[in-house]
């Protein structure tokens, strides 16, 4: 019942890609005739559209490495913050996984939390001897915590989790696969909101979270491996590309003051310009998502800040890469700063008077585009796709104006959803304690359980 | 150490319930395409275009019951022309009235051409009317005001099965700003070449109403505006005339021989001085060998030499079936025959 269910959503959901793709077509002419009365409103029309379906169109060609036994040595690397709740099943998730265990090495580190997240890392330790616990004492700052795990690895490839991250069994063996090929610096798994039941913000993050891998870094990955963004819920590098670069980009400052968020964009953007940095669809996780709409926003102002500060680099050396992949990456530079206007454009001349900009055509433009995607979505998983469409309403309506107001905040380097902000500093190792993963002695133990105790 | 939200409801049944609620949506998601294609005019358009792509307008099958009474009520007469008046075709209102459906313009030409009526240009019927150059017999003008975008894609297609051709009196203003209701430029140029379109003026920014210094809306080819001279008017007029006509000469590469006036005023009425009928009729006749409006719908003859060729009258066609078009036909070439005796 289910299967023949799923079947006919398939077919009608092809027929109904292809009527839209149609309609796409017809209101071609309607788009170029407005070209020279209203230039910056149907190129920014004709360029979302070839964007859109071009990437689309791409990302039905991506394949995934297949595993052919490739395993190097692994280091899990989980910075945590104020992360009592998830952190356990974060550990267990990354310890859990089908990997030699001779070869895998799971490093916590506690990045000074205010909470218990180092009592349960303690209670973690003793479940898991060979977890390699570190209490960095303070509050570095997600950077500080990373490069203090990156210092103390051992493993050939680095692999990142968010502390709120799980990972599917065999993660860790898929995300390795890239690396045989010695150009890879870095590769990207797949991730999607593992409470996207709780409510429509966590839905249409998940539906969002599925397209943007799937498509956008599945396109990306396919052009000569140029993914912008390995996201750090789920990412590997090769330990021996980021070492030359580890200074620089701990003690990243942007406007004179130091980088605190993008973490994972900017380290990203360091190994993008010496080697390919790809998808792994097959590397699965799960990340839990903003699930009120102020912390979703706070969030995605997050992203978007880095965003811009990493652009700037990406803008310096991205005509060098792939052709293709520079055009699609200069476009969606462009895109975000054109289209607060278009926006404004279109419901100003609705509403303000002078010559229409075409709202209705906006609108229906945008929700065709928002269509395609759900679509995608709905193929693929069956439910829960007309969330997709939430999240372009709300992005067209407010995440849109994020380009600017990211601009105008750019010196507010808080996280807004982690109540930290830190200046950069080196890790002092005298307050560190650091736990290695070495099955304990009886002593050692009992120590351990009297700490969590207390 | 994960608790799963819906623990009550196994996931096999959620997913099954969520599979059914995104089969309902599928339909629902139609919607906002509907709004648009529906209270939107460039969504009609869209409509219409995807109307003609999908499901083309045809000529009707005519029976031969209706083939015979045709031919039975068919008008005869010559060395004249019934002069039609089409609008918009297709699905938009946006001019408001006078638009009917591809299948009854379709019924209408399929009529015309069983009826043994021969279309004739406006070159033609001045030639004609001028010259006296031999019009065919029972000839008939098919014309379209405004150069709507919607009435040319839907007629074209018929004009082309029926091997008619069609008189398109364009404002040549809105031509040149290209936009959703007019047909552009580079659209009008197509149609022209194809030999099915003859392209003639409809003012090149007349074709609007103006508030005028006593508060009325009056057609701005037949009024002065506030402070306005009858010289500025005649100005006014006259350079609007001559772009008009450079622009379709440009495009077309043919001069246009003939003028519709806009809302069909041409000074007689809807006019706030006396003498513009006067004016506007010196300087239509600098331009053009023919002027058509379509006043007192009730009474329409065939167009004749005989009559003054700037005040030719058209009939005004609106949603009969083709027998009745006929009849209204066989009525005007009566009234002609009346006139005549």
């Amino acid at each position: 019942m289910h299967r023949l269910l799923r079947a006919a959503l398939r077919v009608l959901i092809v027929c109904y890609a292809i009527g839209i793709l149609g309609f796409v077509w017809l209101t071609k002419d309607l788009t170029f005739a407005t070209l020279s009365r209203d230039p910056l409103f149907a190129l920014y029309s004709i360029a979302v559209v070839i964007y859109v379906l071009g990437r689309f169109f791409m990302s039905f060609f991506y394949r995934s490495t297949p595993d052919r036994g490739h395993r190097p040595s692994v280091s899990v690397i989980i910075p945590a913050f104020n992360e009592e709740d998830g952190i356990i099943g974060t550990i267990a998730s990354c310890l859990d996984v089908d990997y030699p265990k001779d070869l895998l090495e799971v490093i916590v580190v506690n990045d000074g939390s205010t909470d218990d997240t180092w009592e349960r890392i303690l209670q973690a330790k003793i479940r898991w001897p060979e977890l390699y616990a570190v209490d960095l004492g303070r509050n570095y700052g997600k950077r500080g915590a990373m490069a203090e795990g990156i210092r103390r690895a051992r493993g050939e490839v680095l692999c990142f989790v968010d502390s709120d991250s799980y990972l599917e069994r065999d993660a860790v063996a898929a995300i390795v696969q890239p690396f045989t090929d010695r150009r890879v610096g870095a590769v990207v798994g797949h991730a999607e909101a593992r409470n996207q039941s709780t409510n429509w913000i966590t839905k249409m993050q998940q539906v969002r979270y599925y397209s943007a891998f799937r498509v956008i870094k599945g396109t990306e990955s396919m052009l000569s491996g140029t993914v912008i963004c390995a996201s750090g819920c789920c990412a590997a590098y090769r330990r021996s590309t980021v070492m030359p670069i580890l200074d620089g980009w701990e003690f990243q400052k942007f406007l004179g003051r130091p980088a605190t968020f993008g973490d994972d964009r900017a380290l990203t953007n360091r190994i993008l310009q010496t080697h390919r940095v790809v998808y792994q669809s097959t590397a699965r996780a799960e990340t839990v998502v903003p699930e009120k709409l102020r912390v979703f926003f706070r969030q995605q102002l997050r992203w978007k800040k880095s965003w811009l500060r990493e652009s700037m680099q990406v803008l310096k050396y991205f005509w060098r890469k792939n052709p293709i992949a520079a055009i699609f990456t200069y476009a969606s530079i462009a895109f975000p700063f054109m289209a607060p206007w278009v926006v404004v454009h279109a419901v100003g001349g609705r509403f303000l008077g002078g010559e229409a900009g075409g709202l209705w055509f906006y609108i229906i433009g945008t929700y065709a585009m928002a269509l395609l995607y759900s679509l995608y979505y709905a193929f693929k998983k069956g439910s829960l796709w007309y969330h997709g469409m939430t999240f372009v309403a709300l992005y067209m309506s407010v995440l849109v104006f994020q380009t600017y107001w990211g601009i105008l905040t750019m010196r507010d380097t808080s996280w807004g959803t982690r109540a930290s902000t830190v200046e950069h500093a080196s890790i002092d190792q005298n307050l560190l304690t650091a736990i290695l993963p070495t099955a304990p002695r009886m002593d050692e133990l009992e120590a351990v359980r009297a700490f969590a105790a207390a | 150490m994960i608790t799963e939200e819906f623990t009550a409801v196994s996931p096999s049944r959620r997913q099954l319930r969520q599979t059914i609620v995104g089969l309902i949506a599928l339909p629902l998601s139609m919607l906002p395409f509907i709004a648009y294609g529906t209270f939107t005019p460039e969504g009609r358009l869209v409509r219409d275009r995807a109307i003609v792509a999908l499901h083309p307008p045809k000529l009707p099958e005519l029976s031969s019951v209706q083939i015979e009474s045709i031919a039975g009520s068919a008008p005869r007469y010559s060395d004249a022309v019934m002069v039609l008046a089409y609008h918009g075709i297709g699905s938009s209102d946006a001019e408001g009235g006078f638009v009917i459906s591809p299948e009854r313009f379709g019924e209408h030409i399929a009529t015309l051409r069983t009826a043994g009526m021969n279309d004739v240009t406006a070159d033609e019927v001045a030639r004609a009317f001028e010259h006296g150059d031999p019009l065919p017999p029972n000839a008939v003008m098919i014309t379209f005001d405004d150069g709507r975008a919607d009435a040319m894609m839907f007629a074209d297609r018929l004009l082309d099965e029926a091997d008619m051709s069609a008189t398109m009196f364009v404002i040549s203003g809105a031509a040149e700003k290209p936009g959703v209701y007019y047909a552009s430029w580079d659209a009008l140029e197509d149609y022209s070449r194809s030999g099915r379109w003859d392209i003639q003026s409809h003012t090149a920014a007349l074709h609007r109403e103006q508030e005028v210094s006593d508060g009325r809306m009056l057609p701005a080819l037949t009024s002065l505006t506030a402070g306005e001279s009858l010289e500025e008017y005649r100005a006014r007029v006259r350079s609007d005339l001559a772009r008009a006509s450079s622009a379709i000469q440009a495009h077309t590469g043919r001069r246009p021989v003939a003028f519709a006036y806009p809302f069909g005023a041409y000074g007689v009425d809807r006019t706030n001085n006396s003498k513009i009928q006067q004016i506007l009729h010196e300087e239509v006749v600098r331009r053009y060998e023919l002027a058509f409006h379509q006043d007192e719908q009730d009474s329409i003859p065939l167009a004749t030499s005989a009559q003054d060729p700037l005040g030719l009258r058209r009939l005004e066609v609106e949603d009969w079936s083709g027998a009745e078009l006929l009849l209204r036909i066989g009525e005007s070439a009566r009234r002609s025959e009346r006139a005549r005796s």
